[in-house]
């Protein structure tokens, strides 16, 4: 059942993110060529992509919550909470989906920004410098794993990201009415009892001390927040998956 | 075994009481009206019964279980409004209940889109009202279902619809099922039914057969109604 | 064949009176095979379990029979159709003589006024 919510949510997502890609990607050639001397079209164009970089973030996190608001609390959620799956199926369907198009937009962007300076000399420089670096085999690892729990972070945080603005919601639209405003009270909630409870467990490392690429303290640092970002997000899933099943009420 | 079963089954929405010690059973086979004024607690009897709402107190028991995701495999459930996406179109649509369902008939689905001449590759948000609530209740009829959960079926429709749609209930009927229909145009709908279920303020006032009742009562059910509820 | 029902009368005993009619007037010939309970239904635009009550009703009666596998059909029993239709007309003159009476006919002048009828028409 999850691979079907699956499909159907990336066809509904895919509508509105794969045209805002095309833009990204045809703003980001304008911007190339604006470099080859336009004047004030020239700028024009930098500034269009860089407002489309900026509305692909945006579009981004606006669809995560925007579909599970129409999809789940809204008119839908009569067909939604009707299906043969369980609360949790939809739930890692909305993460999984989101989590995919933040990673999508990431990559999209560098790829525009690729594009907007393909060509030029700077960047080339850039990359031989890149390759020319001095490193020893201990330290490619040690690189290679930081690059790895970047990635693992980010999927953890995107998910967690997902679920304060889903328990926000499922919160509020608990309520018979002034959903909306219930849910931005909920948000603002959740994120005041984090941030409280994160500064509680906060530990400071002293990289001037240990050296910022000294293996230990960077690889426990970065375990550490994956760590609290998914015991935070478990906390904001029970919430969301407790609301959905026991507190639903649909308008 | 009763195919729904309430036992002293209540909902409260905060301080207002929409269901009160509801207790009801109702057998396979049996084509039922769910008949109330609005706000008599019809939809909120519906919603907990297809498990979009979770009771106060009491129990519910759907095809011999808790509602959930293994009840909602046996249910058929139109709701009162549209709730299927607009961007999707009545063929996507089809495939969408195929994959959800094991017991969507899509032969079925198909000839009554024909009946009632509905273009399959039409987005929803591109029908009139009334064709998107014709190819809601065409999905919702198309499966074989144990139970069936028609909330308002017939009331934004035109009469022929209205009788296309009551005849395809007949049609439809099956030994195993049950059909309930919540509506407040009793007249239209009377001589399908087998029993007739009153509810008043959250309560159960009435639960007879139909024939039984007029026969007690020497009048129409449409009549006995507007009588226990005249204003 | 066209349905109507009243509101004051279980619809299974209008049923009954409706399907019977048609019988004894022939618009159901001896022999004929009925649909089944469900197409029925649906015609008559009435719950199937209501019409199968109907048809037990009709089968009690025997003006209808069924076979198992083949289905339902009229009676071949002419005597029997004879019998029925007999008694719907005997029926009909009770009501017609009680709303005569209520008239304040006597039965001499309503046979009076019948002939007079009947020869007007011829």
């Amino acid at each position: 059942m999850l691979t079907k919510l699956l499909k159907y949510e990336f066809r509904a997502t895919a509508r509105v993110m794969l045209p805002l890609y095309l833009i990204l990607l045809a703003t980001a050639l304008g911007a190339n060529l604006s470099t080859r001397g336009m004047g004030d079209l020239g700028t024009l164009l930098v500034l269009a992509f860089a407002l489309a970089i900026l509305a692909v973030f945006i579009m981004s996190v606006v669809i995560m919550a925007q579909r599970f608001r129409q999809n789940l609390l809204g008119d839908e959620g009569y067909l939604m909470f009707t299906l043969p799956v369980s609360v949790h199926h939809h739930l890692w369907a909305k993460m999984i989906v989101s989590a995919v198009w933040f990673a999508a937009s990431l990559l999209a962007v560098i790829l525009a920004a690729m594009l907007s300076v393909s060509g030029q000399r700077e960047l080339l420089e850039f990359f031989r410098e890149f390759g020319r670096m001095q490193l020893s085999p201990g330290e490619w690892a040690n690189f290679y794993t930081f690059l790895l729990e970047l990635v693992v972070l980010g999927f953890v945080s995107s998910f967690t990201l997902c679920l304060q603005f889903y328990a926000s919601m499922a919160v509020g639209y608990s309520f018979s009415s002034h959903k909306t405003l219930w849910s931005v009270g909920a948000f603002l909630l959740l994120s005041m009892v984090s941030s409280v409870v994160t500064s509680i467990l906060d530990f400071d490392i002293d990289f001037d001390e240990v050296g910022l690429l000294a293996p230990g303290p960077i690889h426990l640092l970065m375990w550490v927040v994956i760590a609290g970002c998914v015991v935070v997000g478990a906390v904001y899933y029970c919430i969301t998956a407790y609301f959905l099943k026991n507190r639903l009420n649909l308008a | 075994m009763p195919v729904l079963e309430c036992t002293n089954l209540s909902k409260s929405y905060g301080p207002k009481r929409a269901l009160e010690s509801v207790n009801l059973a109702l057998e396979p086979g049996r084509i039922v009206g769910l008949l109330g004024p609005n706000g008599s607690g019809k939809s909120t009897l519906i919603k907990l019964t297809c498990g979009l709402l979770t009771p106060t107190a009491g129990a519910i028991r759907v095809c011999g279980g808790a509602p959930g995701p293994a009840s909602c495999a046996q249910v058929s459930y139109l709701p009162e409004r549209m709730a299927v996406p607009g961007w999707m179109s009545v063929k996507e649509l089809l495939g969408f209940y195929q994959d959800f369902y094991a017991d969507f008939r899509r032969d079925a689905a198909e000839q009554m889109l024909a009946d009632l001449h509905l273009e399959p590759k039409q987005q929803i948000r591109q029908m009139s009202k009334g064709n998107r609530e014709k190819a809601q209740l065409i999905l919702t009829m198309s499966r074989a279902a144990k139970l069936y959960l028609l909330d308002e079926p017939i009331g934004g429709v035109d009469p022929a619809t209205r009788d296309y749609i009551l005849s395809t209930i007949i049609a439809n009927y099956n030994p195993e099922a049950t059909v309930v229909i919540s509506t407040h145009l009793i007249a239209d709908v009377e001589k399908i039914l087998d029993e007739v279920v009153f509810l008043r303020e959250g309560q159960l006032l009435l639960h007879q057969e139909v024939d039984a009742l007029r026969e007690e009562k020497g009048k129409s059910v449409d009549a006995l109604f507007r009588e226990v509820f005249r204003c | 064949m066209k349905w109507q029902f009243s509101a004051d009368a279980p619809i299974y005993t209008q049923l009954v009176a409706q399907i019977q009619m048609y019988i004894v007037s022939g618009a159901l010939p001896p022999g004929e095979r009925l649909p089944s309970v469900r197409e029925f239904a649906a015609e008559a635009g009435v719950n199937p379990n209501t019409m199968q009550r109907a048809m037990a009703e009709l089968e009690r009666e025997g003006l209808v029979h069924s076979q198992r596998t083949a289905g339902r059909f009229v009676t071949e029993d002419r005597a029997r159709i004879q019998q029925a239709k007999r008694q719907c007309a005997e029926e009909q003159i009770q009501t017609f003589l009680e709303k005569m009476e209520q008239l304040g006919y006597t039965r001499a002048e309503i046979l009076q006024l019948m002939e007079q009828q009947g020869k007007g028409d011829g």
